[in-house]
């Protein structure tokens, strides 16, 4: 449906009227004349409208934003190779690691506790923090050449992957794009397992397997995950041109169509050049910066996901649809604060799917907030704790998920931009 | 302009009054007038005719469409060259008037009309969620697209108060509004109809769209609630609160 709604259906009134012509000779000139040519005429006219209409709403600008951030999740021994969407986070953890023994022991001698790997956790993030919180122990036994020592363990912090999130922050901002909140609940699942304890050993035995009992969390912890992005780190040759401009010499720096495949989407990736402007232009992507010598520019290639579901693990992403209300809200860039507006942002995100918006009160005190800011590294930017009203949204869900709390984070994370007045936040019924 | 008082002009002012009638554009018929007054568009037998019978509307298409009709509305061409293809004339000429009525009616058209009607499609569509959508659903499309105007205005002004109280008096004209004097974020809204669980829902769903998140509002139905010194509020049958 266009804006054209009630379009006079003239192929049909010719049929219908032609049956009215007694006259057989008069019905088929009838029928030639205006049921051909003049329904080819009335059609192109209407095509034409078409057209207008899709030009008048193709006026408003499409707001400039930073490319579809999606995240994944893969157990290390299933990652095809050939993937063309998701990506490790970091590639070392496709390799089983060694673990050294002299290190532990070293560590455990002087009193500290030794980093073994990641796990992830498929449970509540809020469950994982409490146990990490409470320094929860769990008992297992190291094998060795020479038979098993038993240990105990410690689960704390993992926060190298979301430390990648918070590293693509200037990066955004280097590619002068606003910034949007990235949907990655995986990353808050992840926690570091410490040894903090080993009765025995030796220096030179050489571990073979760690074997942790995760008693009543035997489920949902999982050794061996590879959290997964879209993004691939992506080097490019470029070519560079002093080009005159007014009163000074800008420094061009020409990356090729060649080496920038069309699909996927760039960004430069953190540099130490001082970077004046960037552009696209006839599929090149042009630098400027005050750095003469040309060189290979480091950047982030950013895939485009189709797949809504990956190695058994849902995709989650801060995808967002484009509506003509969007353009429109973002071009007159008015403050809209009802309820609908609310939804309408809420809603345009791809993972809103799963939930229903069920209340929205501006509140002196909030209680019982569920969700987190998933933007914890530019909270500053927020000046947290100095707003006189919470707005509190209560969502319902579709389904019971392990991530919910995790995507309604997200959203409300993403709305507190657009309300910097209040505190946002969300609660699940 | 009061509705119904003018008389009828063009070719859209009897296809806009058909609509109103409930008749679809098929339902109408246009003939070209025997005697038709060299000052107007329409024939029919007397000047402030308002209404659109079923009988073919007369029409003399050379008040604005000379340079089309000149040739197969020439009397030589009906009444001589062309006598025996009159019937074909006649259904070639109501065809062609049906194109230009639609030419017409798309006259008006302004950037600001295509935004309304592209925010209505999208507030049906569901991108403003379903509680809107259920809304705009169940309104007459007349209504539906003072919806979108006024989603409009509060998109191109922002929300605020005077915006909720001028799609207030559009959605529900009979209805009175109320600002607290002590606490003005209260508002107490005054619908003058009978409560029932579709309008109930539609007044939520209005809500959602226009009223300030920073702003309640108390609805009364069909009762009005008593005003100490308006005796004409001051009834049996009152709403206290």
């Amino acid at each position: 449906m266009g804006i054209f709604t009630d379009e006079f259906d003239l192929a049909g009134y010719v049929e219908q009227q032609a049956m009215k012509i007694d006259g057989l000779q008069n019905r088929e000139l009838f029928r030639d004349i205006i049921g051909d040519m003049f329904t080819q005429l009335y059609q192109h006219m209407y095509e034409e409208y078409h057209g207008l209409e899709q030009r008048m709403l193709a006026e408003l600008p499409k707001p400039a934003e930073m490319p579809d951030l999606m995240t994944g999740l893969c157990p290390r021994t299933k990652y095809d190779l050939t993937d063309k969407e998701l990506y490790p986070m970091d590639s070392d953890d496709l390799r089983k690691k060694e673990i050294p023994a002299a290190d532990i022991l070293w560590h455990l001698q002087k009193g500290e506790s030794y980093a073994l790997f990641p796990v992830f956790f498929a449970g509540e993030t809020e469950t994982l923090q409490r146990l990490v919180r409470e320094r929860h122990t769990f008992s297992g036994t190291v094998k060795t050449a020479f038979g098993e020592v038993a240990a105990t363990f410690e689960l704390r912090p993992c926060r190298r992957y979301l430390e990648q999130i918070a590293a693509l922050y200037p990066v955004v901002q280097q590619n002068a794009l606003p910034w949007r909140s990235v949907l990655s609940p995986y990353l808050y699942k992840f926690a570091e397992v410490w040894i903090t304890s080993l009765e025995g050993g030796q220096e030179d035995m050489s571990v073979q397997r760690v074997i942790i009992d995760y008693a009543e969390f035997r489920d949902v912890i999982h050794e061996d995950m590879v959290p997964l992005w879209n993004i691939q780190p992506w080097e490019v040759n470029a070519s560079c041109y002093p080009e005159p401009c007014m009163d000074k010499t800008a420094y061009e720096h020409r990356l090729y169509a060649n080496q920038l495949p069309a699909g996927s989407q760039y960004l430069v990736a953190r540099s130490d050049a001082a970077i004046r402007n960037l552009r696209w232009q006839d599929g090149e992507f042009i630098i400027s910066c005050d750095q003469r010598v040309s060189g290979a520019w480091p950047m982030l290639r950013i895939y485009p996901v189709a797949s809504r579901e990956k190695y058994g693990y849902r995709v989650y992403g801060n995808n967002h649809n484009q509506s003509f209300a969007r353009n429109l809200i973002e071009s007159y860039g008015q403050r809209i604060k009802t309820r609908g507006e609310i939804e309408r942002f809420l809603r345009s995100f791809a993972c809103m799917e799963d939930f229903e918006l069920q209340d929205v009160q501006l509140r002196k005190k909030a209680d019982k907030i569920a969700t987190y800011s998933t933007e914890a590294f530019i909270d500053y930017e927020f000046r947290t704790g100095s707003r006189e009203y919470t707005l509190e949204l209560v969502f319902q869900a579709k389904q019971q998920d392990y991530r919910n709390v995790d995507v309604l984070s997200f959203l409300v994370t993403s709305l507190q931009h657009y309300f910097p007045e209040y505190t946002c936040a969300g609660r699940l019924v | 302009m009061q509705e119904g008082w003018y008389e009828m002009n063009f070719i859209w002012d009897a296809a806009l009054r058909a609509r109103k009638q409930g008749m679809r554009k098929e339902d109408v018929a246009y003939v070209p007038a025997e005697d038709g007054s060299p000052y107007y568009e329409l024939s029919f037998d007397y000047l402030n005719r308002s209404e659109v019978g079923p009988e073919p509307v007369p029409v003399n298409a050379l008040y604005r469409f000379s340079a089309i009709f000149q040739y197969l509305l020439h009397p030589d061409v009906r009444y001589l060259l062309e006598k025996d293809k009159e019937e074909f004339i006649q259904k070639a000429f109501d065809s062609l008037l049906h194109i230009l009525c639609e030419v017409d009616l798309h006259h008006g058209i302004t950037r600001q009309e295509c935004y309304v009607r592209k925010l209505r499609q999208e507030l049906l569509g569901g991108v403003f969620g379903q509680g809107a959508a259920a809304l705009t659903g169940s309104l007459t499309q007349k209504e539906q697209l003072v919806v979108a105007e006024e989603l409009l205005h509060t998109i191109r002004c922002g929300s605020s108060l005077q915006g909720f109280g001028q799609a207030f008096h559009r959605l529900f004209p009979k209805g009175l509004l109320y600002q607290s004097r002590f606490t003005p974020n209260e508002l107490y809204a005054y619908l003058d109809e009978p409560e029932d669980q579709a309008r109930e829902r539609a007044w939520q769903s209005f809500c959602q769209l226009f009223l300030p998140l920073d702003f309640s509002v108390r609805v009364f139905w069909q009762p009005h609630f008593g005003i100490l010194g308006l005796d004409g509020t001051m009834k049996d049958d009152i709403a206290l609160f």
